[in-house]
């Protein structure tokens, strides 16, 4: 070594040689870490795809079969796979009905699941927290149906809708007397995801707690749960429909109401409502006498061929045309005695859409 | 039901779902029923099927898919002529009268909604190709 040290040029040589003997150390040493890096993912990856589609196979053997499914030797689970099992019972779970969840959930006694849940509660991260509450609800257990119930008021949204979906599963009548009266201070929930909470709950349930909480609610909060009385009994819409049209004069409230007419039970003050100041709600009283209209409500929707509205004036015609009481001569017939310009113009698009011109 | 996943051991299916668990499993429950699955999981992919391919035994159909939707693949199929008489069962998250009308009235045979029971549609699935052959001759 000592060449190396003849003169202050050599110095300067020694310096180089040996930051480039560092540098490719430190290169081979950061490559081979990162290599290593590398593998130990991809074999963490392999592991994790073979765990999942191993106990895919079983959660759908389950599916089918109970007996064939309890025959099966179940593979180990470590503790750090205990979220991955969690997500794919539950992916399977909200695929299948019928017997298919009774046999899910007894295999998901069988594995520990519902104690993996449980720890999963007690965690701070939101995360693990709507992981735990969906695989509870999905397990339908009534002995945590009270700390789902508190949650379901929790200010975070994916949290209290998910606990929300899960109090129904767990126990239907109890989930829809206390969450559908919160559904409309609960805007933030997804209109989806409360459609399909009310589905799961089941028409004979909901119907009730939404008429009372639609009849107390005001004006704008009747409107936004309107959109989901559909899920109501068909009597009890039909009840709630007939209450608000003869009792609002809300042009927000009288046009989601009159939306829900889908037969005629005798639709009250449709005289009036083909009159209304607010030519949306004279538009939807002409498509509801379309729908449901009997001969006698022919003169009002001849009334409305000549509304300064173009809309009221077009649903009117269109309404005129489905008629199942009319035919093509009683139509044009009809057309002929409109003295008024804006009507025959009207009444002859309706004719042409329907292929009569 | 091991008759009956025997009796039906020869018959094809194309599977067509985007969501890949519900793809899977259907291609799992209905291959141990003893179909041949041909699983696609958009809705181009199905198109390309059933230019290339020979007709199958029966479809199985979600109408909410990448590309071209469920919709448009039945009306796409009941206008092809050799896979026109297919039967096509809907397997579908939509529940809405008007969405399950316009699957039928494009010619749909029969609507399951998710979440859906396996047996219930293996044997929907038996009696809509069993009614399938028994008409075939009169085509």
């Amino acid at each position: 070594m000592d060449w190396l040290f003849h003169s202050e040029f050599d110095t300067a040589v020694t310096v180089a040689l040996w930051s480039i003997a560092v540098v490719s150390v430190t290169t081979i040493v950061l490559f081979a870490y990162t290599m290593g890096l590398r593998i130990v993912t991809l074999v963490q990856a392999r592991r994790r795809q073979r765990f999942l589609t191993s106990w895919r196979d079983i959660f759908v053997l389950a599916m089918l079969s109970r007996k064939d499914a309890a025959e099966q030797t179940l593979p180990p689970v470590r503790r750090g796979d205990h979220t991955d099992l969690l997500e794919e019972w539950n992916r399977a779970r909200s695929i299948v009905s019928g017997s298919a969840v009774e046999n899910l959930i007894e295999l998901a006694r069988r594995t520990g699941i519902p104690d993996l849940a449980l720890r999963l509660f007690r965690k701070h991260s939101v995360r693990s927290r709507i992981l735990a509450v969906q695989t509870v609800g999905h397990l339908r257990d009534s002995a945590h149906r009270g700390e789902v119930r508190q949650l379901v008021e929790h200010e975070n949204t994916a949290l209290s809708i998910t606990a929300a979906v899960a109090l129904v599963e767990i126990d239907p009548d109890y989930g829809a007397s206390v969450v559908v009266p919160l559904i409309e201070q609960r805007r933030d929930w997804p209109v989806n995801r409360v459609s399909i909470l009310l589905r799961l709950a089941g028409s004979e349930r909901v119907s009730e707690p939404l008429y009372r909480a639609i009849r107390s609610a005001e004006n704008e909060g009747r409107i936004y749960l309107l959109k989901f009385a559909r899920l109501m009994e068909p009597e009890v819409l039909d009840a709630l429909v007939g209450d608000l049209v003869s009792s609002s004069n809300d042009p927000g409230v009288l046009n989601a109401a009159l939306k829900l007419v889908s037969g005629y039970r005798g639709v009250p003050r449709l005289a009036w409502l083909t009159r209304h100041e607010t030519w949306y709600v004279r538009m939807q009283a002409a498509k509801v006498i379309g729908r449901v209209g009997q001969e006698e409500h022919l003169a009002l929707l001849e009334s409305l061929l000549d509304d300064p509205e173009w809309w009221v004036r077009y649903r009117a015609a269109q309404s005129i045309v489905s008629l199942p009481f009319l035919g093509p001569n009683q139509l044009r017939k009809l057309q002929k005695k409109q003295s008024d310009r804006f009507a025959a113009d009207i009444l002859q698009q309706a004719f042409a859409e329907v292929g009569l011109a | 039901m091991v008759a009956q996943a025997q009796a039906i051991s020869t018959h094809r299916a194309l599977v067509v779902e985007d969501n890949e668990h519900v793809l899977y499993m259907l291609d799992f429950i209905l291959s141990r029923a003893g179909y041949e699955v041909i699983a696609v999981n958009n809705g181009r992919d199905a198109q390309t099927s059933i230019e290339n391919l020979p007709p199958v035994d029966i479809i199985v159909l979600d109408l909410m898919l990448p590309y071209v939707s469920g919709y448009q693949l039945i009306a796409d199929i009941r206008d092809d002529p050799e896979w026109q008489h297919v039967p096509i069962i809907v397997v579908s998250g939509k529940v809405m009268e008007d969405d399950i009308v316009k699957a039928l009235d494009l010619g749909a045979n029969d609507y399951v909604t998710k979440p859906f029971r396996p047996e219930e549609l293996l044997a929907r699935m038996r009696r809509i190709v069993a009614d399938h052959e028994r008409l075939a001759p009169l085509r």
